[in-house]
């Protein structure tokens, strides 16, 4: 996604979202101002948990899980050297929990589904167009759900996801494009035609 | 209208964001940024093996080095400690041999007393432990296969076989096991053989010779028991 089409980004209350933010926060988060820290944690929060209710995580389970992978923000925020390069490791972290996580439960990514029932949480939200989605995301492996939401929600380059990731450039490319079009397919598939 | 996955895609990420209040962010930051971090426990994790390490090669070492004291020396209630520790552990070893070893260090530093002391005292436990007679022969083999100490075994099984094991009988054994013991150097220079009773140079009283011995309880020793001799 092209710089422009990231800071159109609005959100549901019609404000500006300030994501990712400027290199200038960044530097002073990692400097030691808990204030603009605090600012950034807050406004990646929602968009951590989202990340993993789309990587096939329960409510509950994204929420806790979130709130770690802060906690390890803030832990390892002063190592980072490149300010610029900030969304890509705030995601780098997000991932690497998530993994970890899986680990300590002792699953693997292939075993991680959604729920058998659906969320409560998701009755809020839950719209027909959702629902699909939902149920399409199911059928992609972890590992696709993830590229696929890098690269289509967050708007990171494959070189990015490819180096937050641990994958080659051209394995994320190829795992994008896949995903893409195991998404149109089950789309197809689930849609009932107008016809 | 045809449907674009992807745009659904983000329309989902936006309404998963959404759910999540500002108020459930604002306190998720604040606990980040308030979190202890763990790098403390670790660390104390850290110290705390490295103590427990510590401590258990300092044990393994003090009772590698107190394995070897005897009576009056400043490890020996050390090293009976570990003996007692394992016995808790369920170790069912008598350290007969270990005593055998330590009645022959006492006597050839002359310290006729504190043996003859160990040798009762090791006898009464032994004859109460659950296989006295090995136990006991064990406890004799480690004492020097002189023909008096061999003689002594046989009466000492007889003990073992329903004789009050704290009360004199043992003791008198006792005494008679210490009076036969044949030091290694003095099998060695002693042409008189194995069987010859006598202590090491000044060390102790010749067969015979000083007051005469007690039993535990003050008794005195009948002279045909005191030497050795069978």
């Amino acid at each position: 996604m092209p710089e422009s089409k990231r800071q159109s980004r609005i959100d549901s209350s019609g404000l500006f979202r300030a994501w990712p933010p400027s290199t200038e926060r960044v530097t002073a988060a990692r400097d030691g101002d808990r204030i603009v820290l605090g600012e950034i944690l807050e406004q990646g929060f929602p968009k951590l948990v989202a990340f993993y209710r789309g990587s096939g995580l329960r409510h509950a389970d994204a929420d806790e899980l979130a709130s770690e992978a802060l906690e390890g923000m803030v832990r390892n925020l002063p190592k980072l050297r490149e300010a610029a390069a900030f969304e890509a490791w705030f995601w780098s972290v997000a991932r690497n929990r998530f993994r970890s996580q899986l680990r300590k439960k002792g699953r693997t990514e292939r075993e991680l589904e959604y729920g058998p029932v659906p969320d409560p949480s998701d009755l809020l939200i839950e719209t027909e167009e959702h629902s699909i989605i939902r149920e399409a995301m199911k059928q992609l492996t972890v590992r696709d759900r993830q590229v696929l939401w890098l690269r289509e929600v967050e708007g990171l380059t494959h070189d990015e996801i490819a180096g937050r990731m641990k994958m080659a450039t051209g394995a994320v490319r190829v795992a994008a494009l896949r995903a893409r079009r195991r998404l149109a397919d089950v789309y197809e598939g689930l849609h009932p035609d107008p016809d | 209208m045809a449907h674009d996955p992807i745009s659904d895609l983000r329309r989902y990420a936006a309404a998963l964001e959404a759910q999540v209040s500002g108020e459930r962010s604002r306190h998720a930051a604040r606990t980040a940024l308030h979190a202890p971090g763990p790098r403390r426990a670790p660390r104390r994790t850290v110290v705390a093996i490295a103590a427990t390490l510590l401590m258990g090669v300092s044990n393994v070492a003090l009772a590698a080095v107190a394995d070897p004291a005897v009576p009056g020396d400043a490890l020996y209630g050390v090293d009976r400690a570990y003996e007692r520790v394992g016995a808790l552990f369920g170790s069912d070893s008598t350290h007969a041999g270990e005593r055998a070893t330590e009645v022959m260090a006492l006597q050839a530093q002359g310290k006729s007393a504190e043996a003859l002391a160990l040798v009762q005292e090791t006898l009464t436990s032994l004859l109460q432990s659950d296989e006295p007679e090995a136990a006991v022969e064990e406890f004799t083999g480690g004492l020097g296969n002189s023909d008096a100490v061999k003689d002594k075994v046989a009466e000492i099984l007889a003990v073992a076989r329903g004789v009050d094991t704290t009360g004199a009988d043992v003791s008198r054994i006792a005494r008679s096991i210490v009076d036969s013991l044949v030091l290694p150097d003095q099998a060695k220079g002693d042409p008189g053989g194995p069987d010859n009773p006598g202590p090491p140079d000044g060390a102790g009283p010749p067969d015979g010779a000083g007051p005469p011995a007690t039993t535990g309880k003050g008794k005195p020793i009948e002279p045909g028991q005191s030497g050795g001799q069978p």
